[in-house]
């Protein structure tokens, strides 16, 4: 008898307001053979008037990188896929396989001030 | 016996998934997590005023809106903190790797955030045909996430088991009721404490910790193992009268409780106006409520819910 395919959406992060960096709760979708992570960046801080680094020549603007974790165990965490560099609020996604069974996203911000912060709707969708 | 109920009791003996329960004479649903969510729901919000986000609401009570999700967030953000999901969990653990459920791969694993005071839910929401008694029993284990590889047996606050029962609104004097039991494994302080109690106050809020009576001879020291990753399945099984609004029985891990006649009810108009838009909605809630800064997990292997009754 046929079956359809299990498919299964997880709402993760609800609104969530990322200074400094951010882990997801750990996910098992052992079950599944594909994960698309999706983040909807709601609101980026303004990009500043660019200065150039003094390093490097370049302006500095405020960005969010995220990436996506698998581990064995739950606990020791191995880098994945990740996105580019996010600078504005748009919607993005990250699509995985061979993920094994945890999961989680990681994210990390960097050229933000005082109060600036994105704020993030974060899903997953597995299917089977 | 009838020869019609010797004959459904030995179909139900002979087979091997439901065998290990006893269900009433209707099944509402038999829910194996090998199959997946079978559409048991985390805990959310309605958006409607009334807990999530007060003073939206007209003093009438009537429902004219539901607020927009954004507007409700904004007015009570942290009604909406502290997410966790409801997930299909292997129980795979660092040191056996995969263990599975008690009958199959996988099982519904509700968590808690990793705050204390924070709970997670699983609910599922049902009507049925059959006003009389309505069971639940199900296969579960539970345990506190041990990122410092300690046991945390008394990170675990409390479990939750219960009903929001709503009647037909066609119904006469139609109201809500909550008969709920919860486990109380530890106290905020980590002192175990390890007794059954039920809702049979007015008033209370279960599914935040208020109106808790004890059960009398509810002390029962529930096997949590010696291992932070060893887990034993045990068996639940409580029943209640739809009709009677009354506890009929309540059973687990070899000790059943005396809660027959026992009544839930909340005062007069209080809660009761949720009764619009819901009408004879059977919500079963299972829930696990955390002391700690670790997650705490019920895991729940299958669940059946039977019911017996006339038709209405």
């Amino acid at each position: 008898m046929s079956r359809l395919r299990h498919v299964q959406t997880a709402f993760v992060q609800d609104q969530f307001q990322v200074r400094t960096s951010f882990e997801t709760e750990p996910y098992e979708a052992g079950w599944a053979s594909e994960a698309i992570a999706f983040v909807y960046v709601r609101a980026a801080p303004a990009a500043p008037v660019p200065a150039p680094d003094a390093n490097t020549g370049f302006a500095v603007r405020p960005a969010l990188w995220v990436r996506a974790q698998i581990s064995a165990d739950g606990r020791r965490w191995i880098d994945d896929e990740r996105l580019p560099g996010i600078s504005q609020a748009g919607n993005y996604r990250l699509r995985l396989t061979h993920f094994g069974n945890w999961l989680r996203l990681v994210g990390e911000t960097e050229g933000l001030s005082g109060d600036e912060h994105f704020v993030i709707d974060t899903y997953w969708v597995f299917k089977e | 016996m009838t020869e019609t109920e010797a004959i459904r009791r030995a179909l139900l003996r002979a087979d091997p998934k439901l065998s290990r329960f006893d269900p009433l004479e209707r099944i509402i649903f038999a829910d194996d997590f090998d199959e997946g969510l079978n559409g048991w729901a985390p805990l959310y919000a309605d958006y409607d005023g009334f807990d999530d986000t007060p003073g939206w609401r007209d003093a009438s009570g009537r429902i004219g809106e539901v607020k927009p999700v954004a507007i409700a967030r904004r007015e009570n953000p942290a009604r909406f903190e502290d997410r966790s999901q409801i997930m299909l969990t292997s129980l795979s653990t660092w040191d056996a790797g995969s263990i599975g459920s008690s009958n199959g791969t996988y099982a519904l694993k509700v968590a808690s955030p990793p705050k204390p005071g924070t709970r997670g839910y699983a609910l599922k929401r049902v009507s049925c045909p059959w006003w009389g008694k309505l069971r639940f029993e199900a296969y579960f284990t539970f345990k506190a996430d041990h990122p410092d590889y300690r046991l945390g047996h008394e990170d675990v606050h409390s479990l939750i088991f219960g009903y929001d029962l709503q009647d037909f609104e066609e119904a006469e004097n139609p109201t809500r009721w909550r008969p709920f039991f919860r486990y109380l494994n530890a106290a905020p302080d980590g002192t175990l404490v390890q007794r059954w109690q039920g809702q049979f106050d007015t008033g209370g809020d279960a599914m935040r910790g208020s109106g808790w009576t004890d059960i009398e001879g509810g002390y029962h020291e529930l096997p949590y193992n010696r291992s932070p990753t060893k887990y034993q399945w045990l068996y639940i099984r409580y029943t209640v009268d739809l009709a009677k609004h009354e506890y009929v029985d309540f059973f687990c891990h070899g000790k059943e409780l005396n809660v027959k006649r026992k009544t839930h009810s909340f005062p007069e108009g209080q809660w009761q106006r949720h009764l619009e838009k819901c009408s004879g909605l059977l919500n079963v809630d299972i829930g696990i409520h955390t002391n700690s800064d670790k997650r705490c997990f019920l895991f729940l292997d299958s669940i059946v819910l039977s019911a017996e009754g006339s038709e209405r």
